[in-house]
C-alpha cells in the first residue's frame, strides 16, 4: 500500500486521472466503438456471415440504395413510427397523471406506488408470454374486461392485422408508464412549496398553478423520460417478438425485427449492417436534437 | 486581420448553423417515417446524415 502511494506521489494530477480513465476507455473502444466501425465497414460489402471462407466484396452504396428503395422497409418504418408515437403519447399522459396523483398524500400511497412500478421490473419475455394469454380470444382476461363495459363480441387482438399494432402499444404502455411516472414524480417532489404558497397569495387558480408552476418544472423530467423511452422503443425487439413475432403477416414487424430477420435468418450481414447504420444515425441525430431542446427548457 | 476574423465569426455563428442542422434532422426523421411519398423515404437518410454531421460540427462553433 505504502509503495503504491509513493508511486502515485511522483505523478501529476492529469497522469493519475488518465490512469483511472484508461481502463474505461479501452472497454468503451472494445465494446462500442470497434463493433460500430466494423458494422460501418461491413455495410459497404456483400458479406454473408454463414458463407465461411468467402471473401466479402466491396459494393459501395449498393446496400443503402437497396434499403432506401424498398417499399417493404418503408412499411416497417411506418409501423415503427406508429408504435413509437403512440407509446410516447400514452406514456407521457398516463405517466404524468399518475405522478400528479401519487404526489398527493393519502393512505396507502407507498403501497400503490410499489404496485404501479411492478410491471417495469418484469422481464419483457415474461410480459410478452403472459399478455398473449391475456389477449387470448377464448379465455383471455382482456376480452372479458372489454366486453364487460361494452359488448364487442369476441375479438382477437393479436390475430387481427388492424388490432395487432395496438396490442403492442397497450402492452408497452402498461409496462413502461411507471418509468415515466417515477421520473415525473421526482420532478414534482423537487418543486419548492413556497412557489405554490406565493401563487395562492396572488389568488392563482389550481389550473393556473398547474400551467405556470407544475408543468414548466416537470417538463424537463418528462422530456428526459420520453427521450429514453423513444430511443428504446425505436429499437424495440424482445417484447414484440414474444407477443406477436411480427405478425399477423407483417402487421407488427418493427424495423429492428426485420433487421434481425435479414441478419440471422437470411444471413445478409452486409445488407443488415447498412440497415443498422441507418437506424443508428437516425437515433443519434434525433437524440442530439432532443438533448438540445431539453437543455433550452432547463435554461428557462 | 481582425476584420477577416469578425466576418468569419459572423458567418459561422453556432445558433444559426445548429438550428439549421436541427431542422434538417427533424425533416429527415419525418421523411423516414411518413406514409405519404416513397421518394421522401428514399432521400430521408441523406438528409438525416447531413443534419447529424452538421450538428456535431456546428455545436463546436463559437456563440
Amino acid at each position: 500500500m505504502k509503495t503504491a502511494v509513493k508511486k502515485f506521489k511522483g505523478l501529476s494530477d492529469k497522469a493519475i486521472a488518465w490512469i483511472f480513465i484508461t481502463p474505461t476507455l479501452i472497454l468503451l473502444l472494445a465494446i462500442n466503438i470497434y463493433p460500430l466501425v466494423y458494422a460501418i465497414r461491413m455495410s459497404f460489402t456483400n458479406f454473408y456471415a454463414n458463407k465461411i471462407g468467402r471473401e466479402p466484396k466491396f459494393v459501395g452504396l449498393k446496400n443503402y440504395k437497396k434499403i432506401l428503395g424498398k417499399e417493404e422497409i418503408w412499411e416497417k418504418m411506418q409501423i415503427t413510427a406508429h408504435f413509437v408515437c403512440w407509446t410516447l403519447i400514452l406514456q407521457a399522459l398516463i405517466g404524468l397523471g399518475l405522478a400528479l396523483l401519487l404526489n398527493r398524500k393519502f393512505k396507502g400511497n407507498e403501497l400503490l406506488t410499489t404496485l404501479i412500478v411492478l410491471p417495469m421490473m418484469l422481464s419483457p419475455a415474461v410480459v410478452g408470454v403472459f399478455w398473449t394469454y391475456l389477449y387470448n380470444p377464448q379465455v383471455g382476461l382482456f376480452n372479458y374486461v372489454v366486453n364487460f363495459f361494452y359488448d364487442f363480441g369476441v375479438f382477437d387482438m393479436i390475430g387481427s392485422s388492424t388490432l395487432a399494432p395496438w396490442s403492442i402499444v397497450i402492452v408497452d404502455t402498461w409496462m413502461w408508464t411507471p418509468f415515466t411516472m417515477l421520473i415525473c414524480l421526482a420532478g414534482l417532489r423537487s418543486i419548492p412549496n413556497y412557489l405554490y404558497e406565493a401563487a395562492e397569495v396572488d389568488r392563482a387558480s389550481k389550473w393556473q398553478q398547474f400551467i405556470h408552476i407544475t408543468l414548466p418544472s416537470v417538463l424537463p423530467f418528462l422530456l428526459l423520460a420520453l427521450l429514453f423511452r423513444g430511443i428504446e422503443n425505436f429499437k424495440m425487439f424482445d417484447l414484440v417478438v414474444e407477443l406477436t413475432s411480427g405478425g399477423p403477416g407483417s402487421a407488427t414487424e418493427l424495423a429492428s425485427i426485420n433487421l434481425k430477420r435479414e441478419a440471422f435468418e437470411k444471413w445478409k450481414t452486409g445488407y443488415s449492417s447498412a440497415f443498422a447504420v441507418i437506424l443508428f444515425v437516425t437515433i443519434f441525430g434525433f437524440g442530439n436534437v432532443y438533448v438540445k431542446v431539453m437543455n433550452k427548457i432547463k435554461e428557462r | 486581420m481582425s476584420e477577416k476574423k469578425s466576418i468569419f465569426r459572423k458567418i459561422f455563428r453556432r445558433v444559426i448553423w445548429e438550428n439549421l442542422s436541427t431542422a434538417l434532422i427533424l425533416i429527415g426523421v419525418f421523411m423516414l417515417m411518413q406514409p405519404f411519398a416513397m421518394w421522401m423515404y428514399t432521400y430521408s437518410f441523406i438528409v438525416i446524415l447531413v443534419g447529424t454531421i452538421g450538428f456535431v460540427i456546428t455545436s463546436h462553433f463559437p456563440d
